[in-house]
């Protein structure tokens, strides 16, 4: 399926940047997928928003669902992330994404929505790791 | 505050392309100058300036049309060369996305222990299309 690498390593390294600096800074897990979805998209990035911390009820994550051949993007937030990221902080980084897309700058929409929502979340707590980030971003994965 | 991520560090291999690149334009533009400076040199064979041995017709399209056509060609096969070696197509809205699936941050598979997947009760978030 695939016909070469979706991004340039110069491309990964700008997103992996700015998904470590809104890390650092919320203390909020981020996790960007780019792929198509089958179904119910909500669903479908709420039950990956589940993979990406322990207890989603407690622990805060937020997950950039982007399918560029359907053209959609989703931002999912677990109960405890939609505290600090409210969900009309999330339709504006929405927006300000899919004012990038449609222009054909993904790596452009993502980066600015990112940091968006690392703001919207705000400092991390005094004394909070920030959450683990291997270093193998950007790599294809079979689901 | 969050800082801006552009203007990271260049690659190395993306930098030795880049080299690559520009000996390769100079010396491609070189064989071609060289021959057409050195032209000049033969001209006492054809004539002084007061009195110039007339041109054939394959020399005057050698050397009028030969140059503009070389030169396009030229340009054509660096433009061929260049497309071809460089990376990923962009993006372009509305058109298939014929990559695999991408992960940017923790890939779950990564994350210790099995997590199945699940609903989540109370999640929040936002959607957008273009």
């Amino acid at each position: 399926m695939a016909t070469g690498e979706a991004f340039t390593s110069e491309q990964l390294e700008r997103l992996n940047r700015a998904l470590e600096l809104a890390q650092k800074h919320s203390g909020v897990r981020f996790g960007v997928r780019l792929g198509s979805v089958r179904g119910d998209v909500r669903l479908a990035a709420e039950r990956i928003l589940s993979t990406l911390v322990e207890d989603p009820a407690r622990d805060p994550a937020v997950l950039i669902l982007v399918s560029p051949g359907q053209c959609f993007v989703r931002v999912s937030t677990t109960p405890a992330a939609r505290k600090r990221i409210s969900d009309s902080a999330s339709g504006l980084a929405a927006l300000t994404m899919t004012s990038s897309f449609s222009l054909g700058d993904l790596v452009g929409g993502l980066t600015t929505g990112i940091r968006q929502l690392g703001e919207a979340a705000g400092p991390a707590a005094p004394g909070a790791a920030a959450p683990a980030h291997p270093t193998s971003a950007g790599s294809p994965a079979s689901h | 505050m969050l800082h801006s991520s552009r203007g990271s560090g260049v690659r190395p291999a993306s930098r030795r392309g880049t080299a690559l690149r520009r000996v390769l334009t100079v010396g491609g533009l070189t064989l071609f100058a060289l021959p057409v400076f050195a032209a000049t040199a033969s001209a006492g064979e054809i004539g002084t300036v007061y009195d110039p041995d007339p041109l054939t017709a394959l020399q005057t399209w050698g050397i009028y049309g030969g140059t503009i056509v070389g030169g396009f060609l030229i340009a054509i096969l660096l433009a061929a060369w260049s497309s071809r070696k460089s990376g990923p197509t962009r993006y372009r809205p509305g058109q298939p996305w014929e990559h695999d699936e991408v992960w940017i941050g923790t890939k779950p598979e990564q994350i210790e222990g099995e997590r199945a997947q699940k609903a989540v009760p109370g999640a929040g978030g936002a959607s957008g299309n273009w």
